[in-house]
């Protein structure tokens, strides 16, 4: 028997349930796993909380803590006829109609629609494009998408698609140390092809590796939906876990909710991991393609030429008049060659604008005038793909002397490749540690020491050649054991270590 | 000192090695002897007549009483006052723009463009925003296709054209709807009036392409 007061209350509950699904409730709409990961919700305690922030990315008030609320709330707001609610959010809205729980469609999206007609969807490609040392940020690679355009031609006119921090003006310690503990926001971009191009390529000199992803028809619609959808996400940027890298997998996810790819990084995300989750899934990469970088191709050409053009393109680049009898296709080459090296030094800041555009300018002119066949250099095509490149973690076991007495060591180095290492895939003469510690037995006391702690290790050294004479440097941030004589003990220092040098290839390679 | 703080850039650490091998047996002066080689050789070659005084202040220190600490703030101080100019953030047009429109502002350009981080922010947060379009996207009827690849690729489209062939040859016959191979050799053909002079436009190149093209 039920007093007065309770049977209110359930008829007030009765009532509210009734009111907050109108009618459309016949279809039994719980949440699944595919609608998790399609607002980027993660298990937080008890319940789930999105890893997007602003509120305005979702329909229901309590919507990034409660699934179930925005799931109801969309299932009656997106179907609403001639509300264009949907065109702000057309991934969740494809979710429901693929479920049958809306009707409609999207075609009176006019903005929407628009997009679509720009990018032209064809299939996705994640990029990565490989390390940059000049940059600490960018040591360990990106990656980042490309929508790749159905247009006529090649594929510069498609789109990548890039989640980046937005981290105002700051640089520095504040920056690094921000970024590291999530105080950035970051967000994604769109931008043509062609500039993605220019910025790694030709800018920043890294190769660009193109991996096309196996989608279907359904995955590809909901991808560029996501894009759009998920342009007004703010979501937290953390350099080292929940990275660019990290985020693209989430959105993987959402396409094909079937993966699982996110849940196996926690501490740190990089982006060559990502890579190699991404390879170990069945039917998710289906072709591979290299895009060198201006200086990749440099070096690839000039290691193709005979001794007289290497002359020629010497004297050239002096812009010393040369009389040389090369044929119409080798020179065609050393020009070829020239100009890009012209476009590299301006680049790296080495020569004025004016000269280098008075430069560019006399070598097109001349090779304009050195007609050919149609194939004249052998072009870079493949390099090696870094998704074969070694694991990032190490641990080592060595045995020595020290002072004539027996030493054990064990080291392990989470992160990230040193030069003893195959470099296959990686970044040649670069050597990268972070958090590496060595332990020593000593036998001759019988006891455990720490031999070293290196915070950060980096090492890169660059090949001078004819055309380049890169700076190689080392740096080291850490603490030592250091046998210091005078004690006749050993000491642990702090030990901060700069080097500053050149290299040279002893052998051709 | 945020401010402070904010405005060290990385090359502080160049600097500090003198400090760490200034002991007193014979080897590791020599090591002293090559950190100060190597800190004053930075300095010049970053070049900055400030920085360059604030390294020799340290290794002065250093070799007075070796004392750390003082070095650092010593550093810190020197470098705030020094500190890079704010990054120029001129997103432009692309490379190619910037070079053949003489905006000398690549050098500026490439430091704010060089992190994955600030990419985003040169060229703008939400979707869109990119080179000369305000959307960011690949958009337009021909003409304005042409000029977009053209002015964004004006580097690798000159090299493209005088060559007679190449990926920006192959867009932009997409676009226009022509023969790839035919649309190089005529550009190729074609290619001192296309470039007629270094500091040519663009826009000018964009039309004389689509003149050839049609021709």
């Amino acid at each position: 028997m039920l007093n007065p007061m309770m049977r209110v209350r359930r008829f007030a509950f009765a009532l509210f349930f009734l009111l907050l699904c109108g009618g459309i409730c016949q279809a039994e709409t719980t949440v699944d796993a595919a609608w998790l990961k399609l607002l980027m919700y993660q298990k937080s305690g008890n319940g789930y909380v999105s890893v997007i922030e602003n509120e305005d990315f979702f329909l229901a008030a309590d919507g990034r803590i409660n699934p179930q609320a925005e799931l109801n709330v969309a299932v009656q707001t997106l179907g609403r006829e001639g509300d264009k609610l949907k065109c702000t959010f057309p991934a969740r809205f494809m979710y429901l109609q693929q479920r049958g729980l809306v009707q409609g469609s999207l075609a009176d999206c006019e903005e929407y629609q628009k997009f679509l007609q720009d990018v032209q969807p064809e299939a996705v490609t994640l990029l990565f494009t490989n390390a940059y040392m000049n940059n600490p940020s960018s040591l360990f690679g990106h990656t980042l998408f490309r929508i790749d355009t159905k247009r006529k031609g090649t594929q510069l006119l498609a789109h990548g698609v890039n989640f980046g921090a937005d981290t105002g003006d700051e640089s520095g310690v504040l920056y690094a140390l921000k970024g590291l503990w999530g105080g950035y926001y970051g967000a994604f971009a769109v931008k043509p092809y062609y500039d993605v191009i220019n910025l790694y390529n030709n800018i920043e000199n890294r190769d660009i590796w193109e991996y096309r992803l196996k989608l279907t028809d359904e995955e590809l619609a909901l991808f560029v939906a996501y894009v759009w959808e998920i342009r007004q996400a703010k979501i937290r940027y953390y350099f080292a876990s929940k990275n660019c890298s990290y985020v693209l997998l989430l959105v993987l996810e959402v396409v094909r909710p079937s993966l699982n790819l996110s849940e196996r990084f926690h501490w740190y995300t990089l982006p060559l991991d990502t890579l190699k989750a991404i390879q170990k899934e069945p039917h998710l990469i289906a072709e591979t393609a290299y895009r060198p970088s201006r200086q990749s191709k440099i070096k690839y050409r000039l290691a193709q030429m005979n001794g007289v053009q290497k002359q020629a393109l010497k004297k050239l680049l002096r812009q010393e008049k040369t009389e040389n009898n090369l044929s119409n296709k080798e020179q065609a080459e050393v020009l070829e060659t020239a100009y890009q090296y012209v476009q590299y030094r301006y680049v790296d800041g080495e020569l004025p604008l004016k000269e280098y555009r008075q430069q560019s300018f006399s070598l097109l002119r001349e090779r304009s005038k050195t007609a050919t066949g149609q194939q004249y250099f052998d072009e870079l095509k493949d390099g090696e793909n870094p998704i074969l490149a070694h694991e990032a973690s190490l641990v080592s076991v060595s045995v020595g002397a020290e002072r004539g007495k027996v030493f054990e060591e064990l080291g392990f180095r989470p992160l990230y490749t040193s030069l003893l290492e195959d470099d296959f895939g990686l970044l040649k003469g670069a050597e990268i540690s972070l958090f590496e510690t060595k332990l020593r037995h000593l036998d001759g006391k019988n006891a455990v020491v720490l031999e070293e702690f290196k915070g950060l290790g980096i090492k890169s050294l660059s090949e001078n050649d004819m055309l380049f004479s890169p700076w190689s440097y080392d740096l080291n941030v850490g603490i030592k054991r250091l046998f210091e004589a005078k004690k006749g003990d050993d000491v642990i220092l702090a030990d901060v270590e700069l080097g500053v040098g050149k290299s040279y290839a002893l052998l051709p390679q | 000192l945020t401010a402070f703080l904010q405005r060290i850039q990385p090359s502080l650490l160049f600097c500090l090695k003198v400090f760490n091998h200034t002991k007193n047996n014979k080897s590791s002066e020599i090591l002293k002897f090559w950190g100060l080689l190597i800190s004053s050789t930075l300095c010049y070659t970053i070049g900055e007549k400030m920085l360059n005084w604030a390294c020799n202040l340290i290794n002065w220190r250093s070799l007075m009483n070796k004392n750390l600490i003082k070095g650092m703030a010593v550093a810190v101080i020197m470098f705030a006052g020094t500190s890079a100019e704010a990054i120029d953030s001129t997103g432009g047009c692309g490379l190619g723009s910037m070079a053949w429109k003489g905006q000398s502002g690549i050098i500026p350009q490439v430091l704010a463009m060089s992190t994955n981080a600030t990419f985003m922010n040169t060229i703008g947060v939400t979707l869109g925003t990119s080179g000369c379009d305000p959307n960011g996207r690949v958009t337009g009827g021909t003409g304005k296709l042409v000029l977009a690849v053209i002015e964004n690729n004006m580097e690798q489209f000159a090299m493209d054209a005088s060559a007679g062939q190449g990926e920006t040859i192959e867009t932009l016959a997409g676009i226009l709807n022509v023969d790839s191979s035919e649309l190089g050799a005529k550009a190729q053909a074609n290619f001192a009036y296309l470039f007629d002079n270094e500091n040519v436009e663009a826009v000018d190149v964009a039309l004389r392409l689509m003149e050839i093209a049609n021709a």
